[in-house]
C-alpha cells in the first residue's frame, strides 16, 4: 500500500478511505481538458474502476490542455488514449473504455454500471442526456462548465439535492455559444477538473463538505472563488373545486400499477423509457385531451414532478375529469 | 426611498453587459430586477439566467432589501 501512504496517513482519510476508493466505480463522460485531469487524479488515488466515455480522436490543438496526450497519441480515439495512461500511472484500476459518444440510445446502460458520473463534456445536450439519466438512476453527478476565464463546478441529484434541470430549465439554451466558439486558456479546464475530482473524492470517501446544493463560480483573472447556494424544490400541493389533484410519490404508484392510466407528459427525446406508460407531451396534451378517455384513474409523470402537476392542473380545469394523478418524482 | 444594489454578471453576460454595475432604483423582489434588467439589457430575454441574492439563487418573489449583493448567472457551455 505503499502507493497511496501519502493519502492513507491523513487521520479522515485512513485506510477506509482507501478501501471506498478501491470499491468505487466512477464514470467519466468527456476526456478532454476537464475529463483529464479527472482522469489522472482518481486513477492515481486508486480508484477501482473508471468509466471513460469519448468517441473523439485525439488532436493536435487538445494539447494545449488535455494533458493525458501526446504527439505520440495524435489521430487515436480519446478514450482508448486515456485508458493506456491510466494502465501505465496506476495498473490497479481498471480502466473501462466507451470509445463513442454518449447518447440517449447508450447514456443509460453505460452509466447506469457506475457510481458516480463526472461530467467532462463541452455541451449542453449531453448535460441535459446526463441529467435526465442520473435523476432517472438516482445517481448524482459533478458538473463542470467553462466559459472563457471562468467555471461553474456544482453536484446534482445527489441524495434528493436538485437536478441540473431544476436550476436551469432547458430554454434559450442555444443562445449560448459552445467551447470551440471561445478561447480557452489550458489551465482553467485543468483547474475545474481538479476541482471535479476532488469533489469525487470526497462523495466516495465520506471526508469533508461536498459541493451539494450549491453552484461554485471562479473567475482565473480575477482569481475569485464564490459558491451560491441553492435550495430543493419541494412539490406543491394544487387542488381544484370541481376536480381532484392527488399528489402521488413513485411507490404508491407502483404498488397499484393496474389502477392507474400512466401518461408520460416529457418530450419525446427524454429518456428513458417508463414502461407502461403512454406518451403525450405537455405540449400536446390540450390537442390530445380525447386520447385520455378510460375506466382506470389517470396519472401524469414526467422526470421530476413539475411537468405532472401542470399537466394534471391543466386539466382539472376543463371539469372533464373528476380527479387526476401527478406523481411528483421519477420513476 | 432610493434604493441602491451591487449587480455582478457572470459568463458570457459578462460580456455582453458589464462586469458589474451599481443600479439605484428601488425593487420589490427578484421579478421586478428581472424585469428592470431585461427592459434595459434585452439580451436578458433570450438567455436563460439564475439570480442569487447575496450568493442565494432566489425565486422571483424573493424581497429585495438596499444593498443586496445581485448576481446574474447564466449556465455555461464549454468544457
Amino acid at each position: 500500500m505503499s502507493r497511496y501512504i501519502r493519502q492513507t496517513c491523513l487521520a479522515e482519510f485512513g485506510l477506509e478511505g482507501q478501501k471506498r476508493l478501491k470499491d468505487a466505480s466512477v464514470v467519466v463522460v468527456g476526456a478532454g481538458g476537464m475529463g483529464c485531469p479527472v482522469l489522472q487524479y482518481l486513477a492515481a488515488a486508486g480508484l477501482g474502476t473508471i468509466g471513460i466515455v469519448d468517441g473523439d480522436t485525439v488532436e493536435e490543438s487538445n494539447l494545449q490542455r488535455q494533458v493525458l496526450f501526446g504527439t505520440s497519441t495524435l489521430g487515436k480515439n480519446k478514450a482508448v488514449a486515456a485508458a493506456a495512461f491510466i494502465n501505465n500511472l496506476n495498473p490497479q484500476v481498471f480502466a473501462e473504455v466507451y470509445s463513442y459518444r454518449l447518447t440517449s440510445d447508450n447514456a443509460s446502460s453505460i452509466l447506469s454500471k457506475h457510481d458516480f458520473v463526472i461530467d467532462c463534456t463541452d455541451n449542453f445536450e449531453t448535460r441535459y442526456l446526463i441529467d435526465d439519466c442520473c435523476e432517472a438512476l438516482k445517481k448524482p453527478w459533478i458538473y463542470g462548465a467553462i466559459h472563457r476565464y471562468e467555471a461553474q463546478v456544482a453536484i446534482f441529484n445527489y441524495h434528493g439535492s436538485p437536478t441540473y434541470r431544476q436550476l436551469f430549465p432547458e430554454q434559450s439554451i442555444e443562445k449560448i455559444p459552445d467551447c470551440a466558439d471561445n478561447g480557452v486558456l489550458g489551465v482553467l479546464p485543468g483547474l475545474t477538473g481538479m476541482l471535479q475530482a476532488t469533489e469525487c473524492i470526497k462523495l466516495i470517501t465520506g471526508i469533508g463538505e461536498p459541493l451539494v446544493g450549491q453552484l461554485l463560480v471562479f473567475n482565473v483573472l480575477k482569481m475569485q472563488f464564490v459558491t451560491f447556494s441553492f435550495a430543493a424544490k419541494k412539490p406543491k400541493t394544487s387542488s381544484n373545486s370541481q376536480c381532484l389533484v392527488h399528489l402521488l410519490s413513485a411507490s404508491e404508484y407502483k404498488d397499484n400499477v393496474e389502477r392507474y392510466l400512466l401518461i408520460d407528459v416529457r418530450e419525446l427525446n427524454e429518456v428513458p423509457d417508463f414502461p407502461m406508460a403512454k406518451r403525450i407531451p405537455l405540449s400536446e396534451l390540450q390537442l390530445r385531451i380525447d386520447e385520455l378517455t378510460t375506466d382506470k384513474k389517470i396519472a401524469f409523470v414526467c422526470r421530476s414532478g413539475n411537468r405532472s402537476q401542470q399537466a394534471a392542473a391543466m386539466l382539472a380545469k376543463t371539469n372533464r375529469f373528476n380527479q387526476l394523478y401527478a406523481i411528483y418524482e421519477a420513476l | 426611498m432610493e434604493t441602491h444594489y451591487r449587480v455582478t454578471f457572470y459568463g458570457i453576460l459578462q460580456e455582453q453587459i458589464a462586469s458589474e454595475l451599481s443600479l439605484n432604483v428601488s425593487l420589490k423582489n427578484v421579478s421586478e430586477m428581472r424585469s428592470h434588467l431585461e427592459k434595459n439589457y434585452p439580451i436578458l430575454r433570450n438567455i436563460p439566467y439564475l439570480v442569487a441574492v447575496n450568493r442565494t439563487i432566489s425565486s422571483p418573489e424573493n424581497p429585495l432589501t438596499t444593498n443586496d449583493d445581485i448576481a446574474i448567472l447564466p449556465p455555461f457551455s464549454g468544457g
